[in-house]
């Protein structure tokens, strides 16, 4: 999922989680994560998800 | 390297055995890097399984220097043109071999707007550019296909400000303050900017979170954290009064999940990925899927995220 035009709020959301580092985490974790999952579906920066699908084949998040 | 193929001894002044010598170091460095990477990321399932082979495949075509790589040093340093003509031969030959285009193997339809299946055509004649380089391919390739992936993967977006039928509940349950927003804090962002209703359940306050507090201080401070952050998300929080590191699945926690779930009924649930070094991720996970389950025929689509791949989400294959 491209989170292009969101990823400023994403890490906002994460770096109000200011006991935990979040400014760390999102450093050396998610900021990559979200790089190389942008660059499996040519985007600055995406989310992956794996749906478990009961009924068929395709996995599309709904309405998005 | 900076996505550049090092100058040959054509391109102006400066060339040589000292051209050469980067060029070597340049290559191994990269193209160790690279192989390093992929082969961790392999290991751990976290990316697409057929990028990397792609990506090992190129790179095990070519695994050693060109030999022009090998000529640097004090033998071509004597022998410049000599180096100069194997370098030419050399790059000719490199880059037949990158001309390859395996990636064709990775999406060979495209799935236009109207569910229709179109080939898939890229620019054949720019993959067989004399002068592309290993990072340039790569790239190439990805401008390529990534945007047919996104096609095949994509439903158009559907605001719900101009119609209130059009608003899904989404819920997204973790298993600490900090995990939905790590996992799919970007996507929980979109559905709340387009007026869908998104709720963050927290299995626990992350008591353990903070060395030196008291379980109460440190759920208090991240509850605040969590009140924060759902704030600039857009969602509301919710929490279920489990203990950080003594989660546990009971019949009683599962239905309180699945009372959750029934007073949201949520069109769009998310959940950790149940393969988790983490046992409290594991636990949200095993709850929101027996819930899901449990609770009759499900309406809602659900969806597994990932949080800190490698180390804690581990065997993660998206398929969204």
């Amino acid at each position: 999922m491209d989170i292009s035009s969101v990823v400023e709020q994403k890490k906002a959301a994460l770096f109000a989680h200011v006991s935990q580092d979040g400014q760390g985490i999102w450093r050396e974790h998610h900021e990559i994560m979200a790089r190389w999952r942008g660059r499996e579906v040519g985007v600055p920066a995406a989310e992956a998800f794996v749906h478990l699908n009961r009924d068929d084949h395709t996995s599309d998040l709904l309405r998005l | 390297m900076n996505g550049e193929e090092p100058h040959g001894p054509t391109d102006g002044g400066g060339h040589g055995p000292k051209m050469m010598s980067r060029f070597r170091g340049t290559f191994c460095t990269e193209a160790s890097r690279i192989k390093g990477t992929l082969r961790q990321l392999s290991r751990k399932n976290a990316v697409t399984p057929r990028l990397p082979t792609i990506v090992e495949e190129l790179l095990s075509t070519k695994s050693s220097p060109p030999p022009t790589a090998r000529l640097t040093g004090r033998s071509c340093a004597c022998n410049a043109p000599a180096t100069e003509r194997a370098y030419r031969s050399a790059k000719v030959e490199w880059t037949k071999r990158i001309s390859v285009t395996p990636v064709g193997q990775l999406c060979k339809l495209v799935i236009d707007e109207s569910g229709a299946r179109q080939p898939l055509v890229w620019n054949e004649s720019a993959m067989n550019k004399r002068d592309l380089t290993r990072r340039g391919f790569v790239t190439q390739s990805l401008a390529t296909v990534g945007p047919a992936i996104v096609a095949a993967n994509s439903l158009p977006l559907v605001s719900a400000h101009a119609d209130v039928a059009a608003r899904m509940t989404v819920v997204c349950v973790g298993g600490h303050p900090d995990d939905p927003e790590s996992g799919c804090g970007g996507t929980l962002a979109r559905y709340a900017a387009l007026g869908h209703a998104v709720t963050v359940g927290y299995l626990t306050r992350g008591e353990r979170g903070i060395s030196g507090k008291s379980l109460d201080d440190a759920a208090r401070i991240r509850s605040a954290e969590c009140e924060a952050a759902c704030k600039i998300v857009g969602a509301k929080p919710v929490f279920f009064g489990q203990i950080d590191g003594a989660t546990e699945v009971t019949h009683a926690h599962v239905d309180a999940m699945r009372r959750l779930l029934a007073t949201e009924h949520p069109d769009v649930l998310f959940t950790h990925w149940p393969v988790d070094t983490h046992m409290d991720h594991q636990v949200a996970s095993m709850l929101t899927i027996r819930a899901w389950m449990e609770g009759g025929p499900p309406t809602s689509r659900l969806y597994f995220y990932e949080v800190n791949s490698g180390s804690q989400t581990e065997g993660f294959l998206p398929n969204t």
